[in-house]
């Protein structure tokens, strides 16, 4: 495995350096990195991220890459040890987002989708997704700052086309 | 904020939420009531639902008329409840498979065929004189758009051969009979169920000697041609409960890696004695291999004629155009 260092440059200037293989887990950075278009002298500049997201980003790939290196070589590793390593995954991305804000969950979703990095999308989504599922609609209206634009009539309306959905 | 982000990005995160909390999601706001019902959303919605029945998936149970969405895991078996519908309207739009529906009644006072088009919005009658009975009893069972089910010779009444029986709803037609990798007797227990939406399995219990319950999953179906695998699960069900399943009952979910089965029936005997009304709770058994056996108690039973009825749920968040004759009604 190679632990060439590639230097990551946020929109507001920041740089970053972070090993070649994690920086992989985005498909963008992957593909430059492919094509040769990764100068070993320059940054990569980011202009839809950050600094403090991009530090996030990083923080999750530079977790994530260990865990895929270890896939590698215990390929024969028993159900329990896959469960135990996945339990201890799952922990460590419980803490990673229960740390942040919903405003930089959003912002860190744009990113994972700008750098195209599947798993990471999927976990931002899934724990949005969990900030909402038990909440009433005015809840989530205000967690959101959503405004409510049903009339009285379209809410009934609304409330009468879903009376067959599962709750 | 999420009414801020691109739509592939909503949809992304709506399409992971449970599907107790899409009415919800509907009226929150016109933005997402209109994103919960567009295409790429659905899609979106039943490849999440996909990923997750890898381990677990989600059945509809019919407990006392009334039609409940249960979780089920047959890898660590267990199965709860997510939540109840409020009008069984909804069975049309989880049920059906090209938008028709089959309806028949085979009487020796009265045989009629008839097939609904929810494109055409109008019932049409099929023309069909069969030398086979289905059972009032017997559920069908739907699978790749077709329904199939248990049927037996009408010649020989009750003690006729049994075989599948296929509805195509595509030519509209019945297909030829198919043949049962066993030949049960009248009040054996027999039920058809899928696996994974791509294979149906069949159980058979013997309402005789040891109860003997046998499950085989088929390793080719089409709506003439089945071939069956050898025999997935076999157990002596008079250790275990001690009476077989109610002949009209013991509709059931099944793991072919693990050998698990779930079936679904009332406690006790009920289906034994003449006197049900002893049984009051509905109970899902969890039967494996080598005597692994477990009870799930489904909660009380309040009609004493019903008997609780599982079909595997198909995630759908598409409401069918209904006969509702309103000018401004919309379909999604």
């Amino acid at each position: 495995m190679s632990s060439n260092m590639i230097m990551l440059k946020s929109s507001d200037g920041a740089s970053f350096e972070i090993e070649e293989a994690a920086a992989r887990k985005s498909k963008i950075i992957a593909n430059m990195i492919e094509v040769e278009c990764v100068d070993e002298d320059k940054a990569i500049p980011l202009q839809n991220v950050t600094g403090n997201i991009l530090a996030l980003v990083i923080e999750y790939c530079n977790k994530h890459i260990v865990d895929d290196d270890d896939d590698v070589a215990t390929e024969e590793a028993s159900e329990e040890e896959e469960e135990a390593k996945k339990k201890k995954v799952d922990d460590w991305e419980a803490e990673f987002m229960n740390s942040m804000s919903l405003e930089t969950m959003f912002e860190l979703l744009l990113a994972a989708n700008y750098l195209n990095i599947k798993s990471l999308i999927d976990l931002v989504c899934q724990t949005i997704a969990n900030n909402i599922k038990d909440k009433t609609p005015e809840e989530v209206r205000k967690i959101f700052s959503i405004e409510n634009d049903f009339t009285p009539e379209e809410e009934e309306e609304i409330r009468k086309e879903n009376a067959w959905a599962f709750g | 904020m999420l009414s801020d982000l691109p739509k592939e990005m909503a949809d992304e995160v709506l399409s992971r939420l449970p599907v107790t909390s899409l009415r919800g999601v509907r009226s929150t706001c016109k933005k997402w009531n209109t994103l919960s019902k567009s295409r790429t959303f659905t899609m979106l919605y039943i490849r999440e639902a996909k990923k997750k029945q890898r381990k677990e998936f989600q059945v509809a149970v019919i407990l006392d008329c009334r039609l409940s969405l249960f979780s089920v895991n047959l890898l660590n078996p267990s199965i709860d409840l997510i939540g109840m519908l409020l009008d069984t309207r909804g069975i049309i739009s989880t049920l059906l498979r090209r938008h028709k529906v089959l309806r028949f009644v085979d009487e020796p006072s009265i045989c009629e065929f008839e097939i609904y088009s929810f494109r055409s919005n109008s019932w049409k009658v099929l023309h069909v004189n069969p030398d086979w009975d289905i059972g009032f009893f017997r559920h069908g069972l739907s699978l790749g758009g077709n329904t199939y089910w248990i049927a037996q010779d009408k010649k020989h009444g009750t003690h006729g051969p049994f075989f599948v029986l296929c509805f195509d709803f595509t030519t509209e037609k019945f297909e030829q009979r198919l043949p049962l990798p066993f030949q049960p007797f009248g009040l054996d227990t027999v039920a058809l169920s899928s696996v994974r939406g791509k294979q149906i399995a069949v159980l058979w219990q013997k309402r005789s000697c040891s109860y003997t319950l046998k499950i085989w999953i088929s390793s080719r179906i089409e709506p003439n041609v089945v071939s069956w695998n050898k025999v997935l699960l076999m157990v002596d069900m008079k250790r275990l409960t001690g009476f077989p399943f109610l002949f009209s009952a013991g509709s059931f979910f099944v793991d072919e890696k693990k050998k698990v089965a779930l079936v679904l029936d009332k406690e006790g005997d009920g289906g034994c004695t003449s006197d049900f009304r002893t049984s009051t709770r509905n109970i899902a058994y969890i039967i494996g291999n080598n005597g692994y056996f477990k009870t799930v108690d489904l909660g009380e039973s309040r009609k004493i004629t019903c008997w609780p009825l599982g079909c595997s749920y198909v995630p759908s968040s598409v409401q069918i155009k209904q006969a509702a004759p309103r000018a401004n009604h919309k379909t999604a």
